[in-house]
C-alpha cells in the first residue's frame, strides 16, 4: 500500500500547489469584490485535463483556468460572467464529466466549468446557489448559502463518499482489529478459556513424543536386562493413553465452548447489522443489492464469527507448538534446532507466494463459476420468455459458451495445482530429510539414540505443519478484516433520515402542507420543484401527472421515506421532521401499485398492518376489501400460505389484501398509489364503495391512471417537469383546457376506441 | 416479403432519420450544438446522446430537446459534410468522457475494493473501484470500460495491447 500511498501524495502535491497558483490569481483580480464561494475544477470544455476555479461574489463569476498547454508556470486565464444576464445555471450532466452552463434568453448560452464525476458535487451545489441568487438579485441582504458535502480525509485528503464517515484509504488494519475485539468483549473470558485449553493441547501433544522417545530408549532398545522393564512399558503406555484420554475430553470442552461463542457472536453481528440496516433510509438501502446486503449479515458476519472460534484458537496453538518444539529442540540440540529452524522460513515463504497463486487462480474459477450460476438464474428464473421467444437454442449456446470457459479455467488450474501441490508438499517435508541424515549420523557416531530420532523426527514434521499452518493465515486475516471493513461501512453510515432528538409523538389529524419543497433522488436532478400546496384534513386529494412527472416521490416524501433537499412538509402545522418516524408512519396507511406478500398465511400478511387487531377485525377488514369471498374459495382459507413458495395470488386479490391492511391500520392520512390498477373494470366497481368508505374523513392522496377515479377528489394536483402545473376541481381544470383537459381527452378517446374494438 | 421482414419495415417507419436534407447543424459562439429543422426558420440547441454508445459511436446519434424529447436520429455521420460531422462528433467527444488507460502501475485489493493506480494520456491517475468485477465492462473481446466510485469512466481500447505488466494485474478479472 506504501507505493499507492506514495503515489496519491505526490498527486495530491501536485493538485494543491496547481491550485494555489490559481486561487491567488483570481483573488488578484477581483480587487475590491468579496467572495461569496469558490470551488475548483479539473476540465476544460473539451474535457483535457487543465484546473480551474470559480470564484462567485455578489455580481459576477470569476474563472480562473490554466492556459492549454497545463504547465504550472504558465499564466492563467480569467474571465468574468455577470450572473444577472443570466437566467438559469444548470448543472449538465454528461457521461463521466459534469459542466455548469449559464443560459440566457434569446442570447447563447455559455459553459462556466467542466470536471469529472470526482467533483460533481461542487458543480451541483454550486448551480443550486447561482440560481438562489438569481432569485434574490434585487434582495441586498440575501445570504446565499453553499455547503457542498466535500469532506475530505484528513490524512490523505481524498474526498469522503456521502454518509461515509471512515476513509478507505486510512482505515487501520489493527484499529479495526481492536474495534472488533471490544464488540466480542463480553465473549472475551470464554475465548481465552478456549484458548488456554488449546495452549494445553498444544502442550500434550509435544509430551507424547518426549514419551514415545523414552519407551523406545529405555525399554525398547534396551541391551542389558533390567528390573521392571514390563512395569515401566506399562506406566509410559497408560500414562500416554491417559493423556490422550485427557487430549480428547478438552477438545470435547473446547469445541463446546467454541461453538457456544461462535452462536452468541454471530447473533450480535448479525442483530447490530440487522438493527442499523433498519435504521437506514430507503435511498441508503437502495444504494446496495438484496443480494449483498444478504451477503453482509450472513456470509461476512460468519467469516468473521469463523476467524475468531476457528482460525484464531488455531493460531494459538500453532504458534505455542512452534515455540514449545522449538525451544525444547534448543534444550536437546542447538545444531539440529538450527538445521530445522533455519531453513525454515524460506521455505514457507516460498510455500506462501505458492499459495498466493493459486489463490489467484482459485478466485478466477469462482468468477466464472458464479458467471455461469447467473446464467442458471437468468434462464430459470426468465424461462417463460425464453419459452416463448422459441429462444431455448440460444441460450444452450450461451450456456455452453460460459461452462466452456469454466471448464477451460478449471483444467488449468488442475494442471497448476497438480504441478504445484507437489511441490509444495516436498518443501515443507524436506525439513524431515535433514533431521534424518543428521540423525543418522549421530546414532552412527554413538551421540544420539533412536528414541532421539522418532522424537525429533516428530518435532520436526510438526513445527513444519504448524509453519505451514501459519502461511494460510494471511488470507483468513485478509478474508476477516474485508468483511469487518464491510461490516463497519454500513455500521457506521450516517443515518440521513433520522429523527430529530426531540422529535414528538403526535395525534395526526390530517392537515398538510408543502412549503416550497424540491427534492430528487439524484443530487444532479431535481424530481419535484418549489412545490406548495396544503391539503385540510378529510380532503382527497388527486396527483395527475405522466408517467415519471414526480407523484409517487410527492407521496414518499409525505411518508418521509426521504428528506427534502430544499422548503418543508407540514403535518398538523409541524415539520416531519420534528416528528417521530415511527408515530408519523403509524399513522399512514398505503396501499401501493405492488402489493409485497411476506411469506407466511393470508392471516399473518393481513395482522401485518395492526399484529393486535382480532380475528373479527380481519375478516370485517377483508370483507370491506373485497377480499373475503376470494380468500374463503381457497381451501385453506385465511390459514393459506402465500409468499414466495406458497399460493400465488393475481395482482387484482393480491391488492384487495392491501386495502384490508389499510383498513386494518385505521390511519388518519391515507394513500393510494394506482391502488386500483391492477383490477379489471368490474371488480374495480365492485371495490370502489368499500374505498369510498375506507377514504371518508381521512385525509386521501391518490394517484390513478384512471382519472375517473379522482372525479370525486376535493382538489387535483397535475405534476408534470417536477412542478405543479395546474391546481383545481375536476370541474374546473375541465374549464381550464389545460393539462389535465388533455390527458381525460386522450383517455375518453381511448376507452371509446377499445370499446368499439 | 415474409411477415417478419413486414413488421421490421413497418418499425422502419417509425424511425425519424435526421439527414442532410431535413436539418442543419452548426456551433454556437459558447460551443454548443443548435439545428434547424425542416419547416422551421431558426436554430435552436439540441442534445446528442449515442444510442449505442459502447460499439457504435458515430451511428445511430439521438437528438433532442433539453428535455428529452427526441427530434430524430442520425443514422450515420458519413452522410453529412465534413463540418458537420465535424460539428456532431466534437459535440459526441464533450459528452462522454474517458480517460484512455495505457499502463496498470499498481492495483491493490483493500478490505474488498480495488486500488488502481493508471496511466493515461493525461497523466497517472488513482481510482478505486467499490465492486471490481461488476466495475469492469468488457465490450467484446478486446475492449474494455472501467466505472470508478466517483461514476468517472476509463476506457482500455486494446486489452492484447496493454503491456505484460498491466494484462497480470487485471487479467484476474477479466
Amino acid at each position: 500500500m506504501s507505493k499507492i500511498k506514495n503515489i496519491n501524495k505526490a498527486l495530491h502535491s501536485k493538485r494543491n500547489s496547481r491550485r494555489k497558483a490559481l486561487h491567488s490569481t483570481v483573488e488578484k483580480n477581483l480587487v475590491d469584490d468579496q467572495i461569496l464561494f469558490k470551488f475548483n475544477f479539473n476540465l476544460d470544455s473539451e474535457n483535457r485535463e487543465r484546473y480551474g476555479v470559480v470564484a462567485v461574489t455578489r455580481e459576477y463569476i470569476f474563472r480562473a483556468i490554466e492556459a492549454p498547454d497545463g504547465e504550472e508556470k504558465s499564466p492563467a486565464v480569467v474571465e468574468r460572467f455577470k450572473i444577472a444576464d443570466h437566467t438559469e445555471f444548470v448543472a449538465r450532466r454528461n457521461v463521466g464529466s459534469v459542466s455548469l452552463e449559464a443560459l440566457c434568453n434569446g442570447g447563447d448560452a455559455v459553459e462556466i466549468c467542466r470536471s469529472d464525476m470526482s467533483l460533481s458535487n461542487l458543480i451541483i451545489d454550486a448551480s443550486r446557489s447561482l440560481n438562489s441568487m438569481l432569485d434574490n438579485l434585487n434582495d441586498p441582504d440575501f445570504k446565499v448559502v453553499f455547503d457542498p458535502d466535500n469532506r475530505v480525509c484528513p490524512k490523505c485528503h481524498r474526498p469522503l463518499k456521502k454518509g461515509v464517515t471512515s476513509c478507505l484509504h486510512c482505515t487501520r488494519t489493527g484499529s479495526m482489529f481492536v474495534r472488533l475485539f471490544s464488540m466480542v468483549k463480553k465473549e472475551l473470558p470464554l475465548l481465552i478459556l478456549a484458548f488456554l485449553f488449546f495452549g494445553v493441547l498444544s502442550f500434550v501433544k509435544v509430551i507424547n513424543p518426549v514419551l514415545q522417545k523414552k519407551m523406545v530408549d529405555e525399554y525398547i532398545t534396551v541391551t542389558e536386562p533390567k528390573d521392571n522393564l514390563l512395569l515401566g512399558l506399562v506406566v509410559i503406555c497408560v500414562t500416554m493413553f491417559v493423556l490422550s484420554g485427557v487430549y480428547k475430553v478438552i477438545e470435547i470442552i473446547r469445541t463446546n465452548m467454541l461453538s457456544k461463542v461462535n452462536n452468541r457472536l454471530m447473533k450480535k453481528l448479525r442483530s447490530t447489522l440487522f438493527d442499523k440496516i433498519q435504521a437506514l433510509s430507503v435511498s441508503a438501502i437502495s444504494k446496495r443489492t438484496a443480494g449483498e446486503l444478504i451477503h453482509r449479515v450472513t456470509g461476512d458476519t460468519s467469516a468473521i464469527s469463523d476467524f475468531f472460534v476457528s482460525y484464531l484458537p488455531q493460531f494459538v496453538e500453532n504458534a505455542l507448538i512452534i515455540l514449545i518444539i522449538g525451544t525444547a529442540m534448543f534444550v536437546y540440540d542447538f545444531k539440529l534446532a538450527l538445521l530445522v529452524l533455519i531453513p525454515a522460513p524460506v521455505i514457507m515463504l516460498v510455500v506462501r507466494k505458492a499459495w498466493r497463486y493459486t489463490h489467484k487462480l482459485y478466485h478466477r474459477q469462482w468468477y466464472m463459476e458464479s458467471q455461469s450460476n447467473t446464467v442458471l438464474h437468468d434462464v430459470f428464473q426468465g424461462i417463460r420468455v425464453v419459452k416463448v421467444f422459441g429462444m431455448e437454442k440460444n441460450e444452450i449456446k450461451r450456456y455452453d459458451k460460459v461452462i466452456k470457459k469454466v471448464a477451460d479455467i478449471s483444467e488449468r488450474n488442475e494442471i497448476t495445482w497438480a504441478m504445484i501441490i507437489p511441490y509444495m508438499t516436498y518443501l515443507v517435508g524436506v525439513g524431515n530429510y535433514i533431521v534424518l541424515a543428521y540423525i543418522g549420523s549421530k546414532i552412527l557416531g554413538n551421540t544420539m539414540t533412536l528414541g532421539d530420532m522418532t522424537m525429533f523426527t516428530f518435532f520436526t514434521s510438526q513445527i513444519y505443519t504448524s509453519f505451514d499452518w501459519m502461511t494460510k493465515l494471511p488470507r483468513q486475516f485478509v478474508r476477516m478484516i474485508t468483511s469487518t471493513r464491510k461490516i463497519f461501512e454500513i455500521v457506521d453510515e450516517e443515518i440521513d433520515v433520522k429523527d430529530s432528538p426531540d422529535a414528538c409523538e403526535i395525534d395526526v389529524q390530517g392537515n398538510v402542507e408543502f412549503r416550497n419543497v424540491s427534492f430528487g433522488y439524484d443530487e444532479a436532478e431535481d424530481v419535484l420543484r418549489h412545490i406548495s400546496f396544503s391539503v385540510k384534513k378529510g380532503e382527497m386529494i388527486g396527483i395527475v401527472g405522466r408517467s415519471g412527472a414526480g407523484k409517487s416521490t410527492l407521496i414518499n416524501l409525505i411518508m418521509r421515506l426521504y428528506d427534502v433537499r430544499e422548503g418543508e412538509i407540514l403535518i398538523d402545522g409541524k415539520n416531519v421532521k420534528d416528528i417521530s418516524q415511527h408515530s408519523l408512519r403509524s399513522q399512514i396507511g398505503v396501499v401501493l401499485q405492488e402489493t409485497f406478500l411476506f411469506s407466511g398465511t393470508i392471516y399473518d400478511n393481513l395482522s401485518y398492518a395492526d399484529p393486535t387487531a382480532t380475528r373479527e377485525e380481519i375478516i370485517k377488514a377483508a370483507k370491506m376489501a373485497g377480499a373475503h369471498r376470494f380468500i374463503m374459495k381457497l381451501p385453506d382459507g385465511y390459514n393459506t400460505y402465500v409468499g414466495e413458495r406458497g399460493h400465488t395470488l393475481s395482482g387484482g386479490e393480491r391488492q384487495r389484501i392491501a386495502i384490508a391492511r389499510a383498513i386494518l391500520r385505521n390511519p388518519k392520512i391515507l394513500i393510494l398509489d394506482e391502488a386500483t390498477s391492477a383490477l379489471d373494470t368490474e371488480t374495480e366497481r365492485l371495490i370502489q364503495d368499500s374505498i369510498a368508505s375506507l377514504i371518508k374523513d381521512r385525509t386521501t392522496f391518490a394517484i390513478a391512471h384512471r382519472l375517473s377515479t379522482l372525479r370525486n377528489a376535493t382538489k387535483l394536483i397535475v405534476i408534470d417537469g417536477g412542478k405543479i402545473a395546474e391546481c383545481g376541481t375536476h370541474e374546473e381544470l375541465m374549464k381550464k383546457e389545460g393539462i389535465y383537459y388533455g390527458l381525460v381527452l386522450a383517455q375518453r378517446k381511448m376507452s371509446s376506441m377499445s370499446s368499439k374494438e | 416479403m415474409n411477415n417478419n421482414e413486414k413488421s421490421l419495415t413497418e418499425l422502419n417507419a417509425e424511425l425519424k432519420y435526421l439527414t442532410p436534407e431535413n436539418v442543419q447543424f452548426d456551433l454556437t459562439q459558447g460551443g454548443f450544438v443548435v439545428a434547424k429543422l425542416q419547416g422551421e426558420d431558426s436554430f435552436k440547441r439540441v442534445y446528442l446522446n449515442r444510442i449505442f454508445p459502447h460499439d457504435l459511436e458515430e451511428e445511430f446519434i439521438s437528438v433532442t430537446d433539453a428535455d428529452s424529447n427526441e427530434y430524430g436520429i442520425i443514422r450515420s455521420l458519413d452522410l453529412f459534410d465534413e463540418r458537420t460531422a465535424g460539428v456532431i462528433r466534437h459535440e459526441l467527444e464533450r459528452k462522454y468522457f474517458s480517460a484512455k488507460i495505457t499502463k496498470i502501475v499498481s492495483l491493490e485489493e483493500r478490505f474488498g475494493n480495488s486500488v488502481w493506480v493508471v496511466e493515461t494520456p493525461q497523466g497517472t491517475r488513482m481510482m478505486t473501484l467499490k465492486d471490481t468485477f461488476k466495475s469492469i465492462i468488457r465490450i467484446g473481446d478486446d475492449r474494455a470500460i472501467v466505472i470508478d466510485e466517483d461514476a468517472n469512466r476509463y476506457e482500455i481500447e486494446s486489452l492484447s495491447a496493454l503491456d505484460r505488466h498491466s494484462f497480470r494485474r487485471i487479467e484476474l478479472y477479466l
